[in-house]
């Protein structure tokens, strides 16, 4: 079991540094760049803002009822929704909704060539599989996680602002929600949030990568594929959320 | 443009998978421009040889020499194609983009160069209607032929294929057979095949080996296998079907 765990760990580490030593090749293969940055970013964008927008509201919600018999309390339900949604949140349900659509997708596609020896048709070529199809998405994901959770974080604050506004035993005026917010999240909450994001977009493609290209067998394996691969990337993002939270703060 | 043939050797290789040994003290040669058929029953370490032989999976024991060099060494100095027995070609991409491919990431030519390349080895399999198909839309024996179009566009030294003919009918199989035979006149390359096929085998084969329980049994001319007395040769050969005694009870 702990030699399981610690062969695909370093197996993940060594594809990561593998695609780290074909990055000057990513001029030439900006096409498969492009093409990953548009299915993982903004293909992503209605999901990512229906989620986010749902747990603003949700948050606001929660946190409205729950401290509305302190005297006061509500005016800081704009910070309260703030810096959940920046800190902690936004990055986190972002790498979520990553891991189920676009990390399934990535295992499942990995695996099939894998079992279906269009990996190995690759090694014959001399092409390196890290430089075709892992290189790409490394970077087309650690230039749209940023976009996603900016996304995530806005929409999920305007989501509160409407539960604040609307919400009877809450019915705060949005001006004093956006003025707590603005007292209470600052850019280093943001640059944080931001930072785990990036973590945890890495973290997510990289798991599901590597499961895909070490799948064995035939087509059952595909689908085993998938569900390990986002079942290992949401554990290691509440992992990493921990680790990586207690060194920020 | 031609490049040199390359010889190979298998000296002494051997191969297990967990307790199950597949290879066991396989050794020969195959000179430069050969064709050389590896012939043997479902199951004797044929493909997992070929597998072994263009550096996909290590032998436990042996070596295995292109041109001298150890496999591993010799990648990226001698250009080695496989045609795949299901063909491997690349479904996210078009037939002209599975062939691209390698000269593309490679760099070798110019893209108007490339695209002539292409076309042209396309022309010599009879596949240019196919260049913007996918391979989902192409039938069994076209992907074959896009498959071993995809490794002629590398311009190999040493071609190895894996069951080509094998859920081909008769005369995509005949065709199959042609076009490895004429390949090694038009582009002086070694060629491995891995093959059930007996025609194919007396077809096109300089020498013909037969693999059984993961050891070389014979190595020969084709047309002196034809005319061994060796039982086990005999029976691979031209097996006789007998209703009345099954060979699988016998077996069992």
């Amino acid at each position: 079991m702990l030699a399981n765990i610690l062969d695909e760990f370093g197996s993940a580490l060594m594809l990561l540094w593998r695609s780290i030593c074909h990055l000057p090749y990513l001029p030439r293969q900006f096409a498969r760049f492009f093409d990953n940055a548009y299915h993982i970013g903004y293909t992503t964008l209605p999901i990512v803002g229906i989620l986010s927008a749902f747990i603003g509201a949700v948050l606001a919600l929660q946190a409205g009822y729950s401290i509305g018999k302190v005297p006061g309390a509500q005016n800081y339900l704009g910070s309260i929704v703030g810096l959940s949604m920046c800190r902690e949140l936004g990055p986190v349900m972002t790498a979520f909704l990553l891991a189920g659509r676009v990390g399934s997708a990535i295992t499942a596609e990995l695996a099939s060539m894998t079992v279906y020896q269009e990996i190995d048709a690759l090694k014959t070529m001399n092409i390196s599989p890290e430089r075709l199809l892992v290189m790409p998405r490394l970077v087309a994901i650690a230039v749209m996680m940023p976009v996603l959770t900016i996304f995530s974080i806005v929409i999920g604050w305007y989501g509160g602002m409407i539960v604040v506004k609307y919400v009877s035993f809450i019915a705060l005026d949005p001006q004093i929600y956006w003025r707590s917010l603005k007292d209470f999240v600052d850019t280093a909450s943001l640059t944080d949030g931001l930072l785990k994001a990036e973590v945890f977009g890495i973290a997510v493609t990289l798991i599901c990568c590597n499961v895909g290209l070490r799948t064995k067998g035939g087509p059952r394996e595909i689908g085993f594929a998938v569900t390990k691969g986002v079942v290992i990337s949401m554990i290691f993002v509440l992992l990493l959320d921990y680790f990586v939270t207690k060194i920020l703060i | 443009m031609k490049k040199d043939a390359v010889s190979v050797e298998i000296k002494n290789v051997y191969k297990s998978f967990g307790q199950q040994e597949v290879l066991h003290d396989i050794s020969f040669d195959v000179a430069p421009g050969e064709i050389f058929v590896l012939m043997g029953p479902s199951g004797a370490g044929k493909s997992v040889l070929l597998k072994n032989i263009i550096g996909l999976d290590w032998p436990d024991k042996g070596k295995i020499l292109v041109n001298g060099l150890d496999v591993y060494e010799s990648q990226g100095k001698v250009v080695m194609g496989l045609v795949f027995q299901s063909g491997a070609l690349l479904n996210s991409l078009d037939v002209f983009d599975n062939l691209a491919l390698y000269p593309k990431e490679h760099r070798l030519y110019s893209d108007a160069d490339i695209r002539a390349k292409v076309m042209h080895t396309l022309s010599m399999l009879s596949l240019e209607d196919a260049a913007h198909k996918y391979p989902s839309e192409l039938s069994g024996g076209m992907r074959k032929r896009v498959s071993i179009a995809r490794a002629l566009v590398m311009e190999p030294q040493l071609l190895l294929y894996d069951e080509p003919t094998s859920e081909l009918d008769p005369v995509m199989s005949a065709t199959i057979a042609e076009v490895i035979a004429t390949l090694k006149e038009e582009i002086n390359v070694t060629s491995i095949v891995v093959s059930h096929d007996r025609s194919l085998a007396m077809a096109v084969a300089n020498r013909v080996a037969l693999m059984h329980n993961g050891r070389i049994h014979a190595i020969d001319t084709p047309k002196r296998f034809l005319a061994s007395k060796d039982d086990l040769i005999r029976d691979f050969m031209d097996p006789s079907i007998d209703p009345k005694h099954p060979r699988f009870r016998e077996k069992s």
